[in-house]
C-alpha cells in the first residue's frame, strides 16, 4: 500500500513538484525575507543647525544601516511631502539650536516615522535613541518621536490594506481557475464549446461574475476594517474601486492562465499555491520590502500585489490622490492589460 | 433533401505519432440514420469532434450541413445537435434551468425557448421532472436530458457519441423510438455505438478500425460481404453422404460439417434452399430441417475487421 502511494506520487509529477519544492520554496522565501532586522529605511534628514556638530551628528546616523540617509530637506513640509510621496518612511530633523542646545545638555532631535508602516515606525526610534546616546554620552540628549498620519501606531491600518489586497489576489483567481477547471473537469465545456457561443463570451461570462464577487468582499472587508477595528479611510473611495477593479481583472487574468494548463480543479489548485505563498512573503504585507534580503527584493518590485498593497496604503491611511499613486496605477494598468491579453489568447475554445 | 449533410474528404487527425483518423471520405445523406461502428479506440469520438467543429482537422476537409467545419464553424454548430459521450450538463442546475441556458447559448429567442422546452421535455418524458437539479437525476434520466439539450435549437443534424452507452436495454429502446420519432420529422441522424442490436437499426452503417473506413453499406449488405454471401443450416440424416453431394454442388460455395448439422453458405439462400432440397432427395438423403442463418451482426464485424487487419498487415 505504501509503495502504490509512493508510486502516485511520482507519477503525478505536479503532486511531486509542490511536495519537494514547496517546503524548499517557503523555506528560502521566509529566511531571505525575514532577517530579522529592519534594514535601509530610506531617510529625510531636516539639518536646521548646519553646523559641524550636527554634520557629525549626520556622520554617525549614517553608520548604521537601518537607516539610509537618502534625501536632505530645507524644512519640515517639504520632507513630509516625500513621506507622504512615498520616497521616504523617516524624517529626523535637526532644531536650529541643536549644538547650542548639546552644550547646555538639553539637546532634541525630533524624529517623524511614517505611521502606515509601523514595523520600519517602531525600529527607527530606538535606533536613532542608540546612535544619540552614543554620540554624546556625557550629554542627555532627548529623542522626540513625531508620527505622521497614524499616531497610534495602530496595526489595522498598516494590515488591513494588505489583507484586501491579498484577498483579491488569491481568492478571485483562485475561484475563477476552479471554475474554468471544473468545466473541464465534468465535461461541461464540450457541451459548451458545441454551441455557437463565442470564449470571449465564456472567458467574459465568468470574469464579470467574479469580478462583482472580488468587489462585494472588497467591500466587506472594509466595511468591517471601519466600522469593527476603526480603520479611518482617508483618501477617495472611487480611487479604490478604480485600484480595485484594475486589480481584480489582473487577479482573474492569471487565473484564467493557471486553469488553461490545469485539466481538474486539483491541479489548477496545486498551480496556484506557490503562486500565492510568493506573492504574500514578497508584496510588503507583514514586512517592509526594504527591510528584505536584496536577493528577493527584485521579486518584490514586480509582483502586482505589491503596487497594489502601495497604492491601498497609500490612498487609505494617507489620504493620498491619484497623483501620489501614479507609479503604482500605471504599473497595475499595464501588467493588467497584458495579463488580460494573454488570457484572451489562451481561453480558445478548444478541448 | 437528397444533399449529403455529412461530406468529409481525406479527412486525417494525428495526436503525435498516432493516426487516430485515417483520410476518411464519408458522405451521410439527408434524412438517414447513420451509424458510426468500431472497436474502442478505432477514432469514433475523434471523428465526431471533427464534424462538431470541437477539433481541427490535421488535414483533409469536411462539410457538415454544407458548411466547412472549420472555416465556418459557429455556422455549422449553429445548425447540429451534439450529444457527448460524457455526460456534460450542470448539475447545480434544474432541468428547465439547463435546457434554458443552452437554448440561450443557441441564441433561440426566449419565448420560443420555452415553447420549444416544454415539447422537448415531452418528447423525453421528463415533464415532471424540469424542476429537478440536473444533478438528482438517475443515469438514464440525465441521457435523456442530455438529449433535450442537443434538441433545443431544432438542429437539422444530430450527432450522438454514444448516445445509450451504460444504458438498460429497455430505455434504449425508448431512445430508439424517440430518433425514429425525430427522423420522421426530417433528422438526420449521425451515432457512434459499439452495439450490434443498435446498429442493426440504422439506415446505414459505415465500419471503422485504426481511423480507416473498412465498409460503408447498409447493414443486410454488410452482413453479405463479410460472410461472402448467405448462410444456411442444413440437417440430414446422413452428414456425410450430404457433405459429398453439397461437395459437388455448383450452388454451395462454402460448408461445414459439424455436430448437430452442415453450415453453408450460398448466393442466395430463398433460392438455394429448395433447390438444395430436391437434390438431396434424388439422392435419397432426407432433408430433417433446412434453414437460412441470420448471422449477428457481431460476427460481420468481427469478420470485417479481421479481414481489415490482415489486409494492413504487411
Amino acid at each position: 500500500m505504501t509503495k502504490k502511494e509512493l508510486m502516485h506520487l511520482i507519477r503525478n509529477r505536479r503532486v511531486f513538484a509542490v511536495t519537494l519544492f514547496m517546503p524548499v520554496l517557503l523555506m528560502t522565501i521566509v529566511g531571505l525575507a525575514f532577517t530579522g532586522e529592519v534594514k535601509h529605511i530610506t531617510t529625510v534628514i531636516v539639518d536646521r543647525d548646519n553646523g559641524p556638530l550636527s554634520h557629525k551628528f549626520i556622520d554617525a546616523l549614517k553608520v548604521t544601516d537601518t537607516l539610509r540617509i537618502r534625501y536632505y530637506a530645507d524644512d519640515e513640509p517639504q520632507a513630509e511631502a516625500l513621506v507622504r510621496d512615498g520616497l521616504a518612511k523617516v524624517v529626523i530633523v535637526i532644531p536650529a539650536t541643536f549644538e547650542t542646545d548639546v552644550k547646555s545638555s538639553n539637546g532634541v532631535v525630533y524624529v517623524m516615522v511614517d505611521g502606515s508602516d509601523p514595523v520600519s515606525a517602531g525600529t527607527v526610534a530606538p535606533v536613532v535613541q542608540g546612535i544619540a546616546l552614543s554620540f554624546t554620552p556625557n550629554l542627555k540628549v532627548q529623542v522626540n518621536r513625531l508620527v505622521l498620519y497614524n499616531p497610534s501606531l495602530r496595526y489595522i491600518d498598516f494590515i488591513a490594506p494588505a489583507i484586501v489586497g491579498i484577498f483579491l489576489q488569491i481568492f478571485p483567481m483562485l475561484l475563477i481557475s476552479m471554475a474554468i477547471a471544473g468545466e473541464r473537469e465534468r465535461g461541461t465545456i464540450e457541451q459548451l464549446i458545441a454551441t455557437p457561443v463565442s470564449g470571449f463570451e465564456i472567458l467574459f461570462g465568468k470574469l464579470i461574475v467574479y469580478m462583482g464577487f472580488g468587489f462585494l468582499s472588497a467591500t466587506t472587508m472594509l466595511i468591517v476594517a471601519v466600522y469593527a477595528f476603526n480603520l479611518v479611510v482617508r483618501g477617495s473611495v472611487l480611487l479604490i474601486a478604480l485600484f480595485l477593479a484594475v486589480f481584480l481583472t489582473a487577479s482573474l487574468s492569471l487565473g484564467t492562465l493557471v486553469s488553461a494548463g490545469s485539466r481538474t480543479q486539483i491541479q489548477a489548485v496545486q498551480t496556484i499555491m506557490p503562486v500565492i505563498y510568493v506573492m504574500i512573503f514578497l508584496s510588503g504585507t507583514f514586512y517592509p520590502i526594504e527591510a528584505m534580503s536584496p536577493i528577493v527584493q527584485p521579486i518584490s518590485y514586480v509582483l502586482p500585489l505589491t503596487y497594489m498593497i502601495h497604492a491601498l496604503r497609500s490612498i487609505i491611511v494617507k489620504g493620498a490622490g491619484l497623483e501620489v499613486v501614479t507609479s503604482d496605477f500605471i504599473f497595475l494598468s499595464v501588467y493588467t492589460i497584458i495579463m488580460l491579453v494573454l488570457a484572451v489568447i489562451v481561453f480558445r475554445k478548444k478541448l | 433533401m437528397n444533399r449529403n449533410v455529412v461530406q468529409t474528404s481525406a479527412l486525417t487527425k494525428r495526436f503525435g505519432s498516432l493516426i487516430a483518423v485515417d483520410h476518411m471520405d464519408l458522405s451521410v445523406k439527408a434524412g438517414e440514420i447513420f451509424g458510426f461502428l468500431g472497436p474502442n479506440g478505432a477514432g469514433k469520438t475523434t471523428t465526431v469532434r471533427i464534424l462538431c467543429s470541437l477539433m481541427a482537422p490535421t488535414s483533409g476537409n469536411a462539410l457538415v450541413v454544407g458548411y466547412d467545419v472549420v472555416k465556418e464553424s459557429e455556422k455549422v454548430k449553429q445548425r447540429i445537435g451534439y450529444m457527448p459521450q460524457a455526460y456534460g450538463l450542470y448539475d447545480d442546475l434544474t432541468v428547465e434551468e439547463n435546457l434554458d441556458f443552452f437554448g440561450s447559448v443557441y441564441r433561440v429567442p426566449h419565448d420560443e425557448r420555452r415553447k420549444r422546452a416544454a415539447e422537448i421535455l415531452q418528447l423525453v418524458r421528463l415533464k415532471e421532472f424540469r424542476n429537478h437539479f440536473a444533478g438528482q437525476l438517475s443515469g438514464g434520466m440525465k441521457r435523456r436530458l442530455s438529449l433535450a439539450v442537443s434538441l433545443i435549437h431544432n438542429p437539422e443534424l444530430l450527432i450522438l457519441d454514444e448516445p445509450t452507452a451504460g444504458i438498460d436495454p429497455p430505455l434504449r429502446r425508448i431512445f430508439w423510438e424517440y430518433f425514429r420519432q425525430l427522423n420522421k420529422l426530417g433528422v438526420t441522424f449521425f451515432i457512434n455505438t459499439h452495439y450490434m442490436d443498435e446498429a442493426e437499426l440504422c439506415d446505414r452503417l459505415a465500419l471503422i478500425n485504426y481511423g480507416r473506413l473498412v465498409a460503408v453499406s447498409t447493414p443486410t449488405e454488410l452482413k453479405k460481404k463479410a460472410i461472402g454471401g448467405e448462410q444456411v443450416e442444413l440437417v440430414t440424416a446422413d452428414l456425410s453422404k450430404t457433405g459429398s453431394i453439397l461437395k459437388s454442388s455448383a450452388l454451395v460455395r462454402e460448408f461445414s460439417v459439424s455436430d448437430g448439422g452442415i453450415q453453408l453458405i450460398v448466393d442466395e439462400a430463398a433460392s438455394a434452399i429448395p433447390k438444395l432440397t430436391s437434390l438431396l432427395k434424388e439422392h435419397g438423403v432426407d432433408v430433417l430441417r433446412i434453414r437460412q442463418l441470420q448471422p449477428s451482426l457481431e460476427d460481420v464485424f468481427i469478420k470485417l475487421v479481421q479481414k481489415d487487419s490482415e489486409k494492413s498487415r504487411p
